[in-house]
């Protein structure tokens, strides 16, 4: 049994638990065996001056989480140390492009369907169905295709 | 080493879960003929509440300094704050505690970011370690101290600018109680 995630200084997590669910935050030191103090030091997408656009956050502020509450991911900040602040940790996540790697894995986009699918009206849902059974029928007419192929 | 401390609160405040609060509890006995101005004696005091406060003021006013709650007076009580509270700190706590047989003087090292937080693993420390209740346990001092003071290894091993370490044998938990259940249909995976 090889442990590749870790609890590290700049270790990328998810909060799957308390008001904070669904989160990302950056473990930025750790203070005994049980919590980690965390931080996602953007906040929900808010204008940026100097870029002078809107920025997307991770949203969480700077704060003592148990480790419990958090799913380590492999993305690691470089560069963080016991004593970065959150000002310098927001300028490495945007230099080393941390939401857009995240935002590539299997992971993030399960979540991101997962509350897509939460958030279905009765209509939607019976659409999602709809387009279901059509991509079953493709699917069985395909493999009939297929079966009949072998026969021959 | 000098706690930092605020009456003023400033962001993050207080240590969110804790039980406790740190009060700076200022009183003096009254003055009379006899001593027209009384001293004014100051105490950090750790209680859950401000009444709690007062009375563990007078409490340690009566023993230490011969002052009763009736002869006396509390000028203010103040909560305080820590300066510096999303920082993980190394807390020293002297503490003198009844057993049941016998009083002992103890310190203890905490990891936490705020001395409220500290006070509260104390606590519950001294209540599983010496079935020490809230009663029978008088905080002499709490301070911050830093890193190279501490003595404790289980403090000490946090002390690393690299530290690394696995979370080994997890257990998942749903993401809200409504969606725990009793059974479940597949064995749970421990290593996430």
């Amino acid at each position: 049994m090889v442990f590749r995630r870790f609890v590290e200084l700049g270790r990328v997590a998810v909060v799957n638990y308390g008001p904070d669910a669904g989160k990302l935050c950056v473990i930025v030191d750790v203070i005994d065996q049980n919590r980690a103090l965390v931080d996602g030091p953007f906040r929900e997408t808010r204008e940026d001056k100097k870029q002078g656009k809107l920025v997307e956050g991770l949203g969480m502020s700077r704060q003592a989480v148990n480790f419990k509450r958090l799913v380590l991911t492999d993305l690691v900040v470089k560069g963080v140390g016991n004593g970065t602040r959150s000002g310098t940790l927001e300028a490495m996540l945007h230099d080393q492009n941390i939401l857009e790697r995240w935002n590539k894995t299997a992971w993030a986009k399960k979540l991101i369907a997962k509350k897509a699918r939460a958030q279905l009206n009765d209509f939607q849902r019976l659409h999602a169905t709809a387009l279901r059974r059509q991509r079953a029928a493709i699917v069985r007419r395909k493999y009939k295709e297929i079966v009949a192929e072998q026969r021959k | 080493v000098s706690e930092c401390v605020s009456i003023r609160g400033i962001m993050g405040k207080r240590a969110e879960n804790a039980q406790m609060r740190l009060y700076h509890v200022v009183g003096r006995e009254c003055p009379s003929e006899k001593n027209p101005e009384p001293k004014l004696c100051r105490m950090k005091i750790f209680a859950p509440n401000k009444v709690v406060a007062r009375s563990r003021f007078w409490y340690f006013m009566k023993r230490l300094r011969r002052v009763k709650k009736a002869v006396g007076e509390i000028v203010s009580v103040n909560e305080v704050f820590d300066r510096s509270p999303l920082v993980a700190k190394n807390y020293a706590v002297w503490v003198r505690y009844y057993s049941r047989s016998g009083q002992h003087n103890l310190y203890k090292e905490f990891r936490d970011t705020h001395p409220t937080g500290a006070i509260d693993q104390m606590y519950a420390d001294m209540a599983s370690r010496h079935r020490a209740d809230f009663s029978r346990i008088n905080v002499i001092k709490a301070s911050r101290i830093p890193s190279n003071l501490c003595r404790r290894p289980n403090v000490k091993q946090f002390h690393d600018g690299h530290i690394k370490f696995p979370l080994p044998h997890r257990i998942q938990r749903p993401s809200e109680k409504k969606f725990k259940t009793v059974f479940k249909a597949s064995r749970p995976n421990t290593m996430f």
